[in-house]
């Protein structure tokens, strides 16, 4: 055979072969977007019929299944999609769409567990309150420009929140909205606000006017995941919510699979305190974040919080004197706060309050910037507990994936998480 | 002839007495009109006064514009936003201030006012068990829960006051100090519930106490109208009786009235009036203390007139420092209740350097 034809023959097959699996891994990649396993109902709208993190076909069959009866029910709430008590051909129509994500009132619930209506999808929101504009942050609607308005003390970080700095103020406060100010922005589709009585107490006055209120979390603990995924749904950011929900689930994999390493031997013991002088208790979200690290939290008292004020002792005794004491404050995410006098005295005050408890004199008492999300919070009392085992900067490694792919404005200036500190202690200032 | 002269001048005086009384209730209804009208064209939206005028009017005949148009969102604003927060405020400050002028005819003591028998505290007690417990006498555990448990809460200290002053037939000075007790102990309880409270419950119950006319809708209107309404109606049948209470409890006795029957009555009455309203705007004080005094300098303290002057007074009063709330930091507004402390006790200062002891 001709050498030449031979050669040209074997180009061939090597360019096909080499372009065959080009396609077979990009396409590899494509199917390896990642896919949460959770099924405990994440997604909390009503259509998600199986319960996980998505909106698709797998809810159409499965309420095909519940139709045809080879399934219940009763496991599967989210698939009663107009929720009038039964799961027919109704909800399948409304599923449809809301798999082609078509406009239309959808049934949700908030935070305070009550079904709600919203119309989908929300393009121009207004938020009220701080942690409702944080979570507007994180699925990326301020990026995209569907908040419109947010409550003045949302500025209240002018670094953390420089992205809706420019924004019009709906009202003084952090808990109110004005209407006529909102109606003055014009066209808002829904108020995001948190879930408490106290917040948006003329919310009556907004839903008569045909905007919706959306009621988010107010828990400190984890279940920000599923108000991320729900809320990314609402808005249409459904890409980012599900980004949001793999960074929370890869921190809790690595958290649960690393908790094995602390045995009875190396377990720490720990303390968690919020506001000025009270210490959490069981019920208490900070609670739960330090047992999951595998800490040991010296807390017995069934009540949120209880308070230690000057000349108090019952935080003294023995049983309450723990390797660490964790304080969760809120302060700036601003480089040049970072060992400023304020910062300084903003620490001692604190750390003033528990001055007297052996954990403080013995140099083990840690301020906590409590602006930071739960996952990162957790990620930062791991590494603070057990350096040894989850790694002495694995909360900075967790905190900076978080800034560069949920704070936009902050990984627009290429924001360091390691310049400026989240844990003080009191070698932060020594240094 | 000097006798017809002395009559003369009699008559003249005493048609200047009553020219006066209607010059000042006239005065008085006008500027709640004006008030009124003038609050409805307060606001982030600019309504004109005829746009105002315009959207009572399509209430009135039920020609109320789409809300998908600019003069359905203004007809809105005005009818949903602007107007509750008038009406409540009329009620509230008339409310308060006719409890104010029964209170201080009733236990003949002038620095008395509706929140004398401890109701302020008492709701402040409930609102905390609404908001740290999650305790609510109604079913609903939202902001409807918190306004009942105000309500009821408020109520419990004027009952224990009642019941005590009915068996062991106290004073009026002894009713008040009870009412200072019963303001301590619910203090005390409040403060031993808050005290465990997180940033947002203390927050908000804090907030509540200011007293303020944001957030207001109509629905809080009907039960704070009906119970003032039939209260003042009460009170003003009882006039004259009450009249009888101020020339001491001996002499009241002396012409066939039951003295400390009738203060348990009207203590009960206006009670309710104020819980009503407390229950759902918070505590506003100064108007129950001051519009009475104000009122009497020139109505007199025939309560036949002065319980239906104060509640004018009280209404333009509260009109006023509402406006004053959200014009003294406009667009922002501050709480009324705060706003009516600063005009509230300067005043009354003023009266305390001013009084003429012979209206009592």
């Amino acid at each position: 055979m001709n050498v030449k034809v031979l050669a040209i023959v074997a180009v061939v097959i090597v360019v096909a072969a080499g372009g065959g699996a080009a396609i077979l891994l990009m396409k590899d990649d494509g199917d390896s977007k990642y896919r949460s396993s959770d099924l405990s109902g994440r997604l909390a709208v009503f259509g998600n019929a199986n319960n996980d993190d998505y909106l698709d076909d797998e809810d159409l069959e499965l309420v095909g299944k519940i139709i045809a009866g080879t399934e219940d029910k009763a496991k599967y709430p989210f698939a009663d999609a107009n929720n009038d008590g039964n799961v027919n051909d109704a909800d399948r129509e409304i599923i449809q769409k809301m798999i082609n994500r078509e406009e239309m009132d959808i049934k949700y619930l908030n935070g305070n567990k009550e079904v709600k209506t919203v119309g989908y999808p929300i393009k121009r929101a207004v938020v009220v309150g701080t942690n409702a504009t944080m979570t507007m942050q994180a699925i990326g609607a301020v990026t995209a420009k569907k908040i419109v308005g947010v409550t003045g003390e949302a500025s209240k970080d002018t670094y953390l929140f420089s992205d809706v700095m420019d924004l019009p103020k709906v009202s003084t406060s952090i808990i109110a909205a004005d209407f006529d100010k909102v109606q003055e922005i014009g066209n808002v589709d829904a108020i995001i606000t948190m879930a408490s009585a106290s917040y948006l107490k003329n919310e009556a006055t907004f839903t008569g006017a045909g905007i919706d209120v959306v009621r988010i979390s107010s828990s400190d603990g984890l279940e920000a995941v599923s108000v991320a995924l729900t809320m990314g749904y609402l808005f249409q950011l459904e890409d980012r919510a599900n980004d949001y929900a793999k960074l929370c689930d890869d921190v809790l994999s690595y958290i649960s699979d690393k908790v094995k390493n602390v045995t009875t031997e190396n377990q720490k013991s720990i303390l968690c305190m919020t506001m000025t002088n009270y210490v959490s208790g069981i019920p208490s979200d900070y609670y739960e974040l330090t047992v999951m690290v595998g800490g040991k939290n010296l807390a017995d008292w069934n009540t949120t919080t209880q308070r230690f004020n000057a000349g108090d002792e019952w935080l003294l005794v023995d049983k309450y004197h723990a390797d660490v004491m964790l304080h969760y404050h809120q302060y700036s995410y601003s480089p040049d706060y970072y060992k400023s006098t304020e910062q300084k005295a903003m620490y001692e005050e604190y750390q003033g309050y528990f001055a007297k408890t052996q954990t403080v004199k013995d140099g083990h008492y840690c301020l906590m910037n409590s602006n930071m999300p739960a996952i990162v919070r957790l990620a930062y009392t791991a590494s603070i507990l057990y350096p040894d085992i989850y790694g002495a900067d694995y909360g900075d490694e967790i905190h900076q994936k978080y800034v560069d792919g949920f704070l936009d404005n902050l990984s627009s200036i290429n924001y360091d998480v390691t310049k400026v500190k989240f844990i003080l202690t009191d070698d932060v200032f020594k240094s | 002839m000097s006798i017809d002269a002395g009559s003369a001048d009699l008559k003249e005086e005493y048609h200047r007495y009553i020219l006066r009384k209607i010059l000042f209730i006239s005065v008085l209804l006008a500027l709640i009109v004006f008030l009124s009208l003038f609050a409805l064209t307060l606001g982030g939206r600019e309504i004109t006064f005829v746009q105002a005028a315009g959207a009572l009017w399509n209430h009135i005949t039920g020609n109320i514009p789409s809300l998908a148009t600019p003069e359905g969102i203004d007809d809105y604003t005005v009818w949903e936003v602007r107007l509750p927060r008038v009406a409540i405020g009329i009620v509230a400050g008339a409310g308060l201030a006719i409890g104010g002028a029964a209170m201080q005819s009733a236990v003949k003591n002038p620095l008395a006012d509706p929140y004398t028998t401890g109701i302020s505290s008492g709701a402040v007690f409930g609102v905390a068990v609404a908001l740290v417990l999650g305790f609510s006498v109604s079913s609903n555990t939202g902001n409807y829960g918190i306004v009942m448990n105000a309500f009821i809460f408020g109520m419990i200290p004027v009952a224990v006051i009642s019941v005590l002053a009915k068996f062991t037939h106290s004073s009026p000075a002894t009713m008040i100090l009870a009412g200072v007790a019963m303001s301590y102990l619910f203090n005390a309880f409040s403060t031993l519930l808050l005290v465990a409270a997180n940033t947002e419950t203390l927050q908000a119950a804090y907030l509540w106490q200011i007293g303020t006319l944001e957030n207001v809708n109509w629905g809080d209107f009907p039960l704070m109208c009906i119970v003032t309404i039939a209260g003042t109606a009460v009170l003003m049948l009882l006039s004259s009786k009450i009249n009888l209470l101020t020339i001491g409890d001996a002499s009241a006795k002396s012409l066939g009235l039951d003295p400390e029957t009738l203060r348990i009555v009207i203590l009960i009455i206006l009670s309710v009036m104020t819980a009503s309203i407390v229950g759902f705007i918070g505590i506003i004080g100064f108007i129950g203390l001051v519009s009475p005094h104000i009122v009497r300098l020139i109505m007199g303290a025939d309560n036949r007139y002065l319980i239906p002057a104060s509640a004018l007074f009280g209404a333009a009063f509260l009109l006023i420092a509402d406006l004053i709330s959200r014009l003294i930091i406009y667009p922002g507004s501050i709480a009324v209740g705060v706003t009516m402390s600063f005009i509230g006790a300067p005043i009354f200062l003023f009266l305390i350097i001013r009084t003429r002891k012979e209206v009592w």
